[in-house]
């Protein structure tokens, strides 16, 4: 009896330590690829793709919380449209009776940071086309008092969204200005489609998911198998308090994806959004990538290990470029003010950080969400 | 080394393997011996939404040692400092949480800094200057958008992980 027990005990320690070992061999042979980026850059958009590509996709539960997550962020930019408007006209939020929300004398304030959230130096026409008229009070009112952003998009709250978004062109003007305050391009999207996902049997599709704008914190990780191929992936955050985090994940990189999003030239880092006064010269999302791959490249660690340089929303980009010159991110740049020289420009900016010839270096483009080698 | 690096998977397995010690070991139920957290844990009740789970015990325990383990761990002081000011008795114990709380979380350039939008951080700074120069009562719903906040960045990006990794867990025990 005793030497059956041993034996089963026997088979089973065999197999367990078989099962242990197939683990170790495929841990081995998986690659271990690294997405990282400023924040915004579309780290986790890559990440999303590649789930939906070569991955199982994306199941119910899933989806379900990617329809709170698009409700959030309809509500949050909302909200930030409608707050940055009153501060620019300095114009009370209507139905807000709390003192505390009243602005401070200059003597309160010492840090420069704070006092600067509440100074937008424009002309009185300026600031004219952002007043919003009385009768969007009672809107404006309904939106502000939603606290905790992941609110489920009532009836009510879609009528209040549409009529700011399509008939108050002081929400509009400000949206324009979006690139300065934080707001994602793609709430333009669902605030043109406020009705569908407003609808309590909404579901979420590919491109609204895409679309769905969050800001990462940690790590993910997830294993895709591409042929006879094993990827490791890790999406990180890109904000500045999370790049802190990265050196945790620098251990056996086969190699690292950058990602930089092309039409960050002209937006204001997250951590620096305060108001429409902000200097995109000075500081803005590229002039961050740069520091940010200029500092990655620097690693002991990776000296020898291979980069993928993806540069994002090649699309977006291209409408962008007619209005906006690189140049507040590239002064030297003396090109035309068109898509191919501005984006060979850049890739070749970048390129030229590495001071390691014989690391491998490749570069890819995306189109609308679809990777591309070159983009011409 | 390894109280900070062990994953949920860990913690339930070691979990499971103390109750069916216990069981021979003392020849009682363990449901008998720790009835609360035992019910918990098989019903894992807690999964049913992110409130449920950070008021009940072992739900946190789990959550926490989820956040630490994809690196989120920042989060959890948070929850801690923040409980600890909403539960402070005395104006004095008030004023010493919140600034500890401000310094750590609010701070530019902090250890600790939390992932907040300027303007809901602004806001807040201003509120506490205020009261710092002021003297004036401290609200104690002051730092709530910061709760807020931090629910919001758990929902996004750890809550349908954390819950489907213990859906596979009690699926594969």
């Amino acid at each position: 009896m005793g030497g059956c027990m041993s034996d089963s005990q026997d088979t089973t320690d065999r197999n367990v330590e078989r099962e242990i070992e197939k683990d170790k061999k495929q841990d081995t042979r998986a690659h271990k690829l690294l997405l990282l980026g400023a924040g915004g850059s579309g780290k986790s958009t890559f990440f999303k793709q590649l789930k939906a590509i070569h991955g199982e996709g994306h199941n119910d539960r899933e989806k379900e919380g990617f329809k709170r997550q698009i409700h959030g962020q309809v509500v949050e930019s909302i909200q930030l449209l409608i707050r940055q408007c009153k501060t620019v006209t300095k114009d009370p939020l209507p139905g807000i009776k709390d003192e505390d929300d009243e602005p401070f004398g200059n003597d309160d304030l010492d840090d420069a940071r704070l006092s600067n959230s509440l100074k937008v130096e424009m002309t009185e026409t300026e600031i004219a086309q952002f007043k919003i008229a009385k009768e969007f009070d009672q809107s404006c009112q309904y939106l502000l008092e939603i606290h905790g952003s992941r609110s489920a998009l009532t009836e009510q709250l879609v009528t209040h969204v549409k009529s700011l978004w399509n008939e108050c062109p002081a929400i509009q003007a400000m949206f324009e200005h979006r690139n300065k305050i934080g707001i994602p391009d793609s709430s333009a999207f669902f605030f043109n489609d406020i009705e569908r996902i407003g609808r309590s049997d909404y579901t979420p599709d590919h491109k609204d998911i895409v679309l769905a704008r969050y800001r990462t914190t940690g790590m993910t990780e997830k294993e895709f198998h591409i042929k006879d191929a094993v990827f490791k992936v890790l999406d990180v955050g890109g904000q500045r308090n999370e790049r802190k985090k990265w050196i945790h994940f620098f251990d056996g990189v086969t190699a690292v994806l950058f990602v930089v999003s092309l039409t960050c030239y002209d937006e204001v880092p997250f951590e620096d959004v305060t108001d429409l006064a902000a200097d995109v010269t000075l500081m803005n999302s590229m002039l961050e990538s740069i520091k940010v791959f200029e500092d990655t490249l620097d690693f002991e660690c990776f000296q020898k290990t291979g980069f993928i340089l993806f540069f994002n929303k090649a699309d977006l980009m291209q409408e962008k470029i007619k209005r906006v010159p690189i140049t507040n991110a590239f002064p030297n740049y003396k090109g035309p003010q068109e898509f191919k020289p501005s984006v060979d420009y850049i890739s070749k900016y970048f390129l030229s950080l590495n001071r390691v010839p014989e690391r491998e270096m490749l570069l890819r483009f995306f189109f609308e969400y679809v990777l591309f080698v070159n983009y011409w | 080394h390894f109280k900070h690096t062990y994953t949920v998977r860990v913690k339930y397995c070691l979990e499971r393997i103390y109750i069916c010690a216990a069981r021979v070991m003392t020849g009682q139920e363990y449901d008998v011996l720790f009835q609360n957290r035992y019910a918990s844990l098989l019903n894992a009740t807690f999964l049913r939404s992110l409130p449920d789970c950070l008021e009940d015990s072992l739900g946190r325990e789990y959550l926490f040692r989820f956040l630490v383990q994809s690196f989120s761990g920042d989060l959890i002081s948070f929850y801690e400092r923040f409980k600890d000011f909403r539960g402070a008795v005395t104006e004095s114990e008030r004023k010493q949480i919140g600034s500890r709380l401000v310094m750590e979380f609010l701070t530019p350039d902090a250890k600790r800094e939390l992932m907040i939008s300027q303007d809901i951080k602004n806001k807040i700074m201003i509120k506490w200057k205020k009261i710092e120069n002021k003297a004036k009562e401290i609200p104690a719903d002051i730092f709530d958008p910061l709760y807020e906040w931090m629910i919001t960045t758990i929902q996004d990006n750890s809550w349908l992980l954390f819950k489907s990794t213990l859906e596979n867990l009690h699926i594969s025990v």
